[in-house]
């Protein structure tokens, strides 16, 4: 019940919220928390459930920005038919990456998908013909649906607050499903899972794929919000930057996306005001956060349910690592 | 039911195991007692296909595991409860049971019975059900791994050590486990340092020195060597 009141008022914050905001700049930050959120998601699903560190995760945002953007300009099809084939392409890509490199370990695995996200780069630099080459590709449509058109800041909101519900549902589901219990024992012991008769191999490609599924969609939504993709807004900075949103958010936490992607957008969006030192303070604001909230914001945020509800657990939360401050 | 024909097991150029045969009968609880780095996980490694030996078979009612991977060996009935047992830390007990039971697909009614099962034999269990597996002490996890190896309705149960850091009481009641399990009709084959557990619960025994099987015979056969209670079972024997 008291869940259900809490649900209710924050749909209704977040039906008002565009409303609060008259600036269409305001508007724009609070869209690209969403396309964040959705990445943060996909990250999550890969690094903080299997425990396989992605830092090329913008690759596969990219794939599905391209064939977005390819797909409606050569061949004019409408947004919907856009998403899902980028979709399937962002897929089928993680299948082909992760059979080979999800058989490394660790920190191999890692620079494994740094040189895939480079090689994405050169790719879409230099297949002219169909990418545009640096000039990129340009006059993407908006997304319309039946016909309705998303082209303004606010309408693309209510749109993007409808995709991520939906997504977040299915990723919620899929982690406190009996599978998502299978993922943590990949994740937590991979030889003792594999003698439970768990593949573990498959598990990691099947949610690889689908991890670089929801990237493609973010990517789908990106071209047809901004009506322009190049190759410069998918380098493995981009990655990393989806990594901090997890590790922030906390990896391996339902809701771990969703703080991660509000925190990493407002910081990143005031930090444009110092210019040539935006990185510098980034770094050390970041450095000094995981200082301070080493299991994330979603960490601090158990601790202070258990100590609200269940003064137990706190103890439980310490053994599993799960700390206030180290 | 299972026979394990000369295997021979290589870490690198390191043989670790030399022309290495054993069988386990059905029904049977049989030990195998070697001092450190005698080689005794690592059959069990070999048996479970951990690891892959480069000559010889490992056959499981007439079939050779060693083509097989991991997860179709526990497919076959053999479920093993590992060195350090290897709980997943932060699932917790009732999750970690369940884990043990991933190759019964369907079998709702089977896997709910032996739930039911593996919590009246170590009753500790159903008391911590929804705590993290890493809150458990020692001895509790131990029952946990052999718990969830349980839940794989195993037809032979692979133990590595289970009395590694227990203390003499609760290693007394894990032996006694072993004793029921056996009696439900599951073999268990039970590797050891504990030599004097192992031996006095074991239907048969093969001792195991530097990668090669050394001696055999009953139980009580071992126990009554002299060799054996110089080298393994010390003083206390003795005296
Ligand atoms: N991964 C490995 N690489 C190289 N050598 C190994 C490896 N694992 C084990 N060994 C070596 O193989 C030998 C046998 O190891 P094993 O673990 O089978 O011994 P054990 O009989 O189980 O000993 P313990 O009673 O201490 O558990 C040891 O000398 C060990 O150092
Ligand atoms: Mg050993």
């Amino acid at each position: 019940m008291k869940k259900n009141i809490s649900l209710a008022i924050l749909a209704i914050v977040l039906l008002v919220l565009p409303l609060l905001f008259q600036s269409r700049y305001t508007q724009h930050i609070l869209n690209m928390i969403l396309i964040y959120v959705m990445l943060g998601i996909s990250v999550n699903l890969i690094f903080g459930y299997i425990g396989a560190l992605t830092l090329g995760q913008a690759a596969f945002f990219g794939i599905g920005a391209y064939t977005a953007a390819i797909i409606s300009t050569k061949l004019g099809l409408s947004f919907l038919p856009c998403v899902l084939c980028s979709a399937v392409m962002g897929c089928l890509a993680g299948f082909i990456i992760g059979i080979p490199t999800l058989r490394l370990k660790g920190p191999y695995f890692a620079i494994a998908t740094i040189g895939l996200n480079n090689i994405i780069c050169i790719i879409f630099l230099n297949w002219e013909h169909l990418t545009g080459g640096a000039v990129g590709i340009s006059g993407i449509p908006y997304a319309s649906i039946l016909g309705l058109q998303f082209d303004t800041e606010r309408k693309v909101y209510f749109l993007l607050l409808v995709s991520v519900f939906l997504i977040f549902l299915l990723y919620r589901n899929m982690i406190s499903s009996h599978y998502g219990k299978v993922m943590i024992a990949v994740r937590d012991n991979e030889l003792a899972a594999s003698a439970m008769g768990i593949d573990t191999a498959k598990v990691k490609v099947i949610v690889l794929a689908i991890s670089t599924t929801i990237a493609a969609i973010a990517g789908a939504y990106y071209a047809h919000i901004t009506n322009y993709v190049a190759p410069d807004a998918f380098p493995v900075m981009e990655s990393i930057t989806f990594l901090i949103i997890i590790v922030l958010g906390g990896a391996g936490f339902k809701y771990g996306p969703i703080y991660g992607a509000v925190v990493v957008v407002i910081l990143n969006e005031y930090l444009q005001y110092f210019e040539q030192f935006n990185m510098l303070i980034y770094g050390v604001l970041i450095m000094i956060l995981l200082l301070f909230l080493p299991s994330g914001i979603a960490g601090i945020v158990e601790i202070a349910k258990a100590k609200y509800y269940e003064k137990k657990k706190i103890y439980y939360l310490k053994e599993v690592g799960i700390d206030e401050m180290k | 039911m299972l026979k394990i024909n000369k295997i021979n097991v290589f870490y690198g150029n390191l043989q670790v195991l030399r022309d290495v045969s054993l069988n386990i009968n059905k029904g049977e609880v049989v030990a195998m007692i070697g001092a450190n780095g005698a080689g005794k996980t690592t059959i069990i490694k070999t048996i479970s296909g951990i690891l892959k030996p480069s000559s010889g078979e490992v056959l499981f009612e007439g079939e050779d595991l060693t083509k097989l991977k991991i997860p179709k060996i526990t497919g076959k009935g053999i479920a093993q409860c590992p060195e350090g047992r290897r709980i997943f830390p932060q699932l917790t007990v009732e999750e970690n049971l369940l884990m043990g039971s991933y190759t019964r697909n369907g079998d709702k009614a089977g896997k709910t019975k032996d739930y039911e099962w593996v919590n009246s034999l170590f009753p500790i269990l159903a008391e911590r059900r929804k705590q993290p597996a890493v809150t458990l002490s020692g001895g509790e996890q131990q029952m946990l791994a052999m718990g969830r190896a349980l839940m794989a309705k195993p037809k032979l149960m692979l133990l590595d050590e289970p009395s590694m850091g227990l203390a003499p009481m609760l290693v007394k009641s894990i032996y006694d486990i072993v004793k029921t399990i056996n009696a439900e009709g599951i073999s268990v084959f039970v590797v050891e340092q504990n030599a004097f557990m192992a031996l006095n619960h074991s239907d048969r025994a093969y001792v195991l020195e530097s990668g090669k099987i050394v001696l055999s015979g009953t139980g009580k056969e071992l126990l009554d060597n002299s060799e054996i209670k110089n080298f393994y079972l010390g003083k206390k024997v003795e005296s």
